[in-house]
């Protein structure tokens, strides 16, 4: 281990609360929500008992304090990712909402083609699939080799027929944590004159995102993930493009100018942002993203590799148990994602919370099309973050060796 | 792409409210005893509708609700789902 996850839990108060008759809680639910610091909580309620004014308007020292920990949380995600300019970060709740503003923003047309993975969260679908039905482009899935990992050869052949406009793909997907090679994906998409966005959501809390690096033109995260307040998130674009997309969701705060006949929006970021904002949660931005600074993104990459190396092993034997994805875990990330054949994944995931409080999520994870394509109803997800510790991937695998044992009348 | 909106769905699938979900659910149990998620499933099917968002989620919330109770059938190796005065053999898991 590259730092000590044990020291840490002392952070997070829900994991050292007292559970009564209940085992402690086994927290492997990271790839939808991270929980949250102490520093991070403390932060929002900063806002509520200090500051609850708003940001960007008013002139009195309230709000003055606000326009300026928003600054500050803007400026915090920019460091985060290498953004040159902090003024290219758009503070949006999630990374829904930034695939949203792209989708609606970049103005496509009919006859253009959109090219995704195919294991996409939905919200690197639906956006673009309402704009195919809206507008009459197209949406192309370009196929995962059947190992789980990606051929660059088959993003060229869906490149070939020159029609593509943007190539938005998921950095690392929340189906099982591979990996896309994102800087090559965005040279072979720019070489076509197309677009690219990168779908950070499962990426940047888990390993180094630096959007100069990767070469994209669009970067969406979700704080959330990455120890933030629950509803904060971002859109990164690079200058040009972010500047040249139309925001579909306008107001006040976005206009630098209105008057009966017109209106004069104001740039990017501000042009995004309609509205009165989640401002606790943007509080809590700043505290979350030093905290991953301090330990850095390195070491909880290792760490998150390293526990899933470990549970990648303890679960291996148990009956009818395949894990679905590249065979390598360090190619899985933080995600370990299973099946129990003859057994339906919410059994198991209830069982595994009702007997041993290992909270796992259950499902087809917003991965509807992959799922639905491999006639598989589901998979049961433990995805790992840097408040996990050996003992939690221990709890985790006995647990499953039960549940799979009682679930299948053995018990 | 299906429209969802409540005009728009079909006669024979439809959604049901929070408050028609549960009393269905309850009736159910009430009725038939103990019932896996997809007996449920299939059983709200039968009758053309469906509970708000996916049925094992609905229950779970029914669960914490207290309305319905939940746990493992170690006998029968599955979740089951039942009501007060409907237990399994035994008063059901614990």
């Amino acid at each position: 281990m590259t730092f000590d996850a044990e020291a840490l839990r002392k952070d997070f108060p829900v994991l050292v609360q007292d559970w009564g008759d209940r085992p402690p809680l086994v927290y492997l639910d990271n790839a939808c929500m991270s929980l949250k610091p102490r520093s991070v909580i403390d932060a929002v309620t900063e806002y509520y008992e200090r500051y609850p004014a708003c940001s960007g308007r008013s002139v009195h020292r309230l709000a003055t304090e606000v326009t300026l920990r928003v600054d500050r949380a803007r400026e915090s995600l920019a460091r985060f990712i290498g953004a040159p300019r902090a003024d290219d970060v758009v503070i949006v709740r999630n990374s829904t909402e930034a695939l949203n503003i792209v989708a609606h923003g970049i103005g496509l047309r009919k006859g253009d083609a959109v090219l995704v993975s195919d294991r996409e969260h939905n919200s690197n679908m639906v956006p673009w699939l309402v704009q195919a039905q809206a507008v009459g482009c197209s949406l192309r899935a370009v196929p995962s080799e059947p190992d789980g990992t990606f051929d660059l050869d088959r993003l060229q052949e869906a490149l070939a027929p020159g029609d593509v406009r943007m190539v938005s793909f998921v950095h690392t997907t929340n189906l099982d944590g591979y990996t896309y090679p994102m800087r090559e994906i965005a040279e072979l998409a720019h070489d076509k004159r197309a677009l690219v966005m990168a779908d950070a959501a499962q990426s940047a809390p888990h390993q180094p995102v630096d959007v100069g690096r990767l070469g994209v033109d669009f970067l969406a995260l979700s704080v959330h993930k990455m120890l933030g307040p629950t509803a904060t998130g971002a859109l990164w674009g690079e200058h040009d493009a972010l500047g040249a997309l139309a925001p579909y969701n306008v107001g006040g705060s976005t206009v630098a100018n209105v008057t009966y006949e017109g209106v004069e929006l104001l740039p990017p970021p501000y042009r995004f942002e309609a509205g009165l904002q989640d401002y606790a949660g943007m509080f809590g931005i700043e505290p979350a993203l030093e905290y991953l600074e301090r330990l850095g993104m390195d070491e909880v990459h290792a760490h998150d590799v390293e526990l899933n190396r470990l549970a990648t092993r303890a679960v291996e034997g148990i009956d009818g148990l395949r894990v679905l994805g590249p065979e390598d875990p360090a190619l899985r990330g933080g995600i370990l994602t299973l099946v129990v054949d003859g057994l339906e994944v919410h059994d198991i995931a209830m069982t595994l919370d009702e007997l041993a409080n290992v909270a796992v999520r259950s499902g087809m994870h917003c991965t509807h099309a992959w799922y639905k394509s491999h006639g598989l109803s589901g998979s049961v997800r433990a995805s790992f973050y840097l408040y996990n510790t050996e003992q939690d991937v221990e709890a985790f695998a006995n647990a499953v060796r039960v549940a799979v044992g009682i679930l299948r009348g053995g018990a | 792409m299906q429209d969802r909106s409540p005009g728009a769905q079909p006669a024979t699938n439809r959604e049901l409210t929070p408050q028609e979900g549960e009393q269905l659910i309850v009736d159910l149990l009430r009725e038939l005893g103990p019932m896996t998620t997809n007996q449920i499933t299939a059983a709200t099917q039968q009758r053309g509708v469906h509970c708000p968002d996916s049925t094992v989620k609905f229950l779970t919330k029914l669960k914490a609700k207290k309305a319905v109770l939940g746990g493992v059938d170690r006998q029968k190796g599955t979740w089951i789902w039942w009501v007060e005065g409907r237990a399994p053999p035994g008063g059901g898991p614990k």
